[in-house]
């Protein structure tokens, strides 16, 4: 029973350090079976400890407690770039676009794509041509906790080549 | 069931495009860089000749002795899609 209850609360420490996590990243993050894991699963969605989300094909898992807003959120700085953006404005709290872009060495359509994602997400905001954090505290707290897989890590290191053939 | 060379080849090649497949599929899911697109439409098409090439070879498909033309059409689509990988130039947000 207590082994039960230690896999149960693993899980759910899982789905609380990577929110949004499909069912396979969870399985490498807990090391637990997949259908011990389906099971907990089920059994902390039914209790209303863990959301569960469809995502195109897949389902994501959620702290029940985390705001519909903040989910949104944390799959947007996912990315490494989106992450690097928002460590510059949270150091520079008003800046152009373009001057950002020169800062990080991203070209300017891939700096343009992931800001006017964050615009739509209300994380980032532009007054008078200048990119301002309205939630400057909510963000921080958010880079701090992410943790990227090592599958994040290979993407992104494939964006990262793939951007330098724009520059 | 004793697999011959051809197929052996094709299933290893098979199984090593996994990866770069899902981490440039993933990339332009993140990224939309219509680079990466074509660079994961490239693995997706050499995956799938191979993959093509396997099930000949063990015996699933027929003609497992005139795979070359199966060979060539995937060897060149792959090929195009990788010059247009690394030759396009892209203007705007992609």
């Amino acid at each position: 029973m207590t082994a039960l209850l230690d896999s149960r609360s693993m899980v759910l420490r899982s789905v609380e350090t990577v929110p949004g996590a499909h069912l396979r990243s969870l399985q490498r993050i807990s090391r637990l079976p997949l259908g011990t894991l389906r099971h907990h699963l089920g059994r902390l969605v039914s209790h209303h400890d863990v959301d569960e989300e469809q995502d195109r094909r897949f389902k994501r898992f959620y702290p029940a407690a985390m705001a519909p807003r903040t989910r949104r959120a944390w799959d947007a700085i996912r990315p490494r770039q989106t992450r690097a953006i928002l460590e510059v404005l949270l150091e520079a709290p008003a800046i152009r676009q373009t001057v950002l872009s020169r800062r990080l060495s991203l070209p300017d359509s891939t700096a343009h794509h992931h800001i006017r994602r964050l615009k739509d997400l209300e994380i980032v905001a532009e007054t008078n041509g200048l990119l301002h954090l309205p939630r400057a505290t909510e963000v921080a707290a958010l880079l701090a906790a992410v943790r990227p897989t090592f599958l994040d890590e290979l993407t992104d290191g494939a964006i990262g080549l793939f951007d330098q053939l724009e520059g | 069931m004793a697999l011959s060379q051809e197929a052996l080849f094709a299933g290893i090649t098979c199984l090593l495009l996994v990866v770069p497949g899902v981490v440039l599929l993933r990339g332009y899911l993140r990224s939309r860089n219509p680079r990466m697109m074509l660079a994961a439409l490239a693995v997706a098409v050499f995956f799938t000749t191979d993959f093509v090439l396997l099930l000949a070879h063990i015996g699933w498909l027929p003609g497992a002795e005139e795979t070359e033309l199966v060979e060539f059409v995937g060897d060149l689509a792959t090929a195009a899609l990788l010059a247009l990988t690394f030759t396009l130039r892209f203007e705007g947000a992609p």
